[in-house]
């Protein structure tokens, strides 16, 4: 992972920094007391659904919105008492939010004419930042005669132009297509190394997290519920939110049926000894539990795994070819769904047709288990 | 499309013809007055016997119609004023605001344009009557506003809802305090919806002529209220120079913003990579 995370949290001075920061609106509370530090340099997203209280974190972030309780420090100084234009951050936002009835230069200039630069500074700054973002032919023209993904740019570059010491982008490419997605994600992240901004990153999209940041901040309900890099949150899931939210798996909920020192057994339907998952602290037997698995961990095999592995006797429901995986449904003998993908061989005599028997597979230490979950965590797999 | 000519087959016709008629009922009129200007006949005679400018030569001569013009623009361009200056603000509140009432405020704002205007009329003459103000210009301008504001009040409102608040956010957060965001975002990005209003607001006055009755006074007369007692009193051709003039100046306003619309359009794309 980048820089950033890996840095000694004493030594890496906090941009910014938000203590206790809560927003309510009559009863109810968009965000609750919330604690976060931001790294200099740092790319951070916040990731959740909608309504979950990211956008309100990023509004009261820029001055929009004012906390209910608690502090937002910006480089040690609280900015509460600031108005945004005093905040010195720049922003993107989620549609076009240029000046219609301004040129582009005239656009990213504006930020430095309201600071009143003088004009050849002015000239110079538009044009290194245009030039940054690779707009420099359309300087001279109106954002209606732009695409969609242009005007972001000329957006992203009248962020930057004045060097704030902070970027906060509002979900800013949700308005494109997939393509141009993609290559913009490329343009921002790489911008990120080359000008060194810290930037609070706000989208719903969770393949955009983890393509862009350096950390996560999954939002739910109003509250952070787990923060690392996307790695931690993939493969180190601490809720089922979190763990349905990023990836698409596999869910399970089964009691407890046995203990043994690292391992809880699971009562499974159609599996004689049960299924090995590795056992959460203080879980009891006939204790139900959560079980989750990635579809790229399963493996399918023609027979039994002799490895101890986890296996079930399955059968092919759906196969499908996506080029470089095949994604598999397949239902095992108690009538539970599983998704399973696995890298494509040439061979194609080595793949599974629909409606053949196979056995599925996975490692005990590829299971993750909850003891706690909210139904509608697992509903969203499902749907 | 929905509607389209080639599938009509034989039907097109009958809706050209139709088109023509309804065109011709609602232009043949003006066209027929403004032959009638350039007529020599006194009495208004049709088709006209020869051709003069006579008509217009004294409309611009005689002191009680020039005054009359002099006075409409006088007028017209107090209540364009007027109008902008309170229907940009009260746009403001009924958009942007949050405060009980506030639709009915904007119900409000539009009810000149449902109340009969002899209603409106009795009341602001006993109103002026009684406040000292009847046949002054302040009460005229007054008596017009009242019909010009809700012309304003809606084309800038219309505008204002379309502009979205996202942009002016952006300018402030750029560092502009929200009374330069305001003047230098909002307010040009609005500015056709605001000329809109202006427009109205000077067109409304300018060829009114009920409310104008009731505020006039013998040395204050717009262009419409002179005609009107002109037309009484006699049935002078300056009357079809005057209606001409009317037209004329309303054409050339409203082609006046359609060609400010036109550069204000982007020209077509021509260099993209």
């Amino acid at each position: 992972m980048s820089e950033a995370v890996q840095r000694e949290p004493e030594q890496a001075h906090a941009m910014l920094e938000l203590e206790g920061v809560s927003r309510h609106f009559g009863d109810f509370v968009a965000v609750a007391e919330t604690d976060l530090q931001i790294a200099h340099g740092e790319f951070l997203t916040l990731l959740g659904p909608s309504g979950s209280g990211k956008s309100t974190t990023l509004y009261m972030i820029a001055g929009f919105d004012s906390p209910t309780s608690g502090d937002i420090r910006i480089d040690g100084d609280s900015v509460l008492g600031l108005t945004p234009n005093r905040r010195n951050v720049g922003m993107v936002f989620q549609r076009y939010s240029l000046f219609p009835h301004m040129t582009v230069r005239e656009n990213v200039g504006f930020p430095l004419s309201v600071r009143k630069y003088p004009k050849h500074d002015i000239q110079d700054r538009v044009n290194r930042t245009l030039k940054l973002v690779q707009l420099e032919e359309f300087a001279h023209r109106r954002p209606s005669e732009l695409s969609g993904g242009q005007q972001q740019r000329v957006a992203l570059a009248r962020a930057l132009s004045y060097e704030p010491r902070l970027l906060l982008m509002d979900e800013p490419l949700s308005a494109l297509d997939r393509k141009l997605r993609e290559d913009l994600q490329q343009e921002i992240r790489s911008l990120h190394d080359r000008i060194d901004t810290t930037i609070v990153y706000v989208t719903h999209d969770q393949e955009e997290a983890l393509r862009l940041s350096d950390r996560i901040a999954v939002f739910n309900h109003g509250h952070i519920v787990q923060i690392g890099s996307g790695e931690d949150l993939y493969h180190r899931p601490q809720d089922s939110f979190v763990a349905s939210f990023i990836g698409a798996s596999t869910f399970l909920v089964a009691p407890v049926q046995g203990l043994e020192q690292d391992v809880a057994v699971l009562a499974v339907d159609g599996v004689d000894n049960g299924i090995r998952v590795p056992r959460p602290d203080g879980v009891q037997v006939k204790d139900k539990v959560l079980m989750m698995v990635r579809p790229e961990r399963v493996r399918l095999c023609p027979e039994a795994p002799e490895d101890g592995s986890n296996a079930m006797r399955a059968q092919i429901r759906e196969a499908v070819f996506l080029g470089d995986n095949v994604t598999y449904v397949v239902e095992t003998r108690g009538g539970i769904e599983v998704r399973v993908k696995s890298v494509d061989h040439i061979d194609s005599s080595a793949r599974f047709r629909e409606g053949a028997e196979c056995w599925i597979a996975w490692d005990i230490n590829d299971t993750h288990v909850f003891r706690d979950w909210d139904p509608e965590d697992i509903e969203r797999q499902l749907a | 499309m929905l509607l389209d000519l080639k599938a009509m087959g034989r039907f097109r016709y009958v809706l050209y013809g139709s088109n023509i008629l309804v065109g011709l009922f609602l232009l043949l009129p003006i066209v027929f007055i403004i032959l009638l200007s350039f007529g020599s006949s006194p009495w208004l005679a049709f088709p006209p016997p020869d051709w003069t400018l006579r008509w217009y030569e004294k409309l611009f001569s005689e002191p009680s119609w020039f005054e009359a013009i002099v006075n409409s623009f006088k007028i017209g361009i107090a209540v364009t004023i007027m109008s902008v200056l309170l229907g940009v603000p009260a746009s403001f509140a009924v958009v942007r605001g949050r405060f009980p009432g506030r639709d009915a405020l904007a119900a409000l704002f539009t009810t000149p344009l449902i109340v009969p205007l002899i209603i409106i009329g009795i009341g602001l003459y006993g109103a002026s009557l009684r406040y000292g103000l009847s046949g002054t210009f302040t009460a005229f301008a007054f008596s017009h506003l009242v019909l010009a504001l809700p012309f304003s009040v809606i084309c800038t409102t219309n505008a204002l809802r379309s502009f979205d608040e996202n942009i002016e956010k952006a300018a402030i957060v750029c560092g502009a305090t929200r009374a330069q965001a305001l003047w230098r975002v909002t307010l040009p990005a609005i500015m056709p919806g605001i000329g809109a209003g202006a427009l109205f607001s000077f067109l409304i006055s300018w060829d009114e002529v009920v409310l104008a009755i009731f505020m006039s006074s013998p040395s204050l007369q717009t262009l419409p209220v002179k005609m009107w007692s002109a037309l009484r009193l006699d049935l002078s051709p300056v009357i079809a120079a005057a209606a001409a003039l009317m037209v004329a100046l309303t054409i050339v306003l409203l082609l006046a913003a359609a060609m400010i619309q036109w550069f204000r359009r982007p020209p077509a794309t021509s260099a993209d990579q």
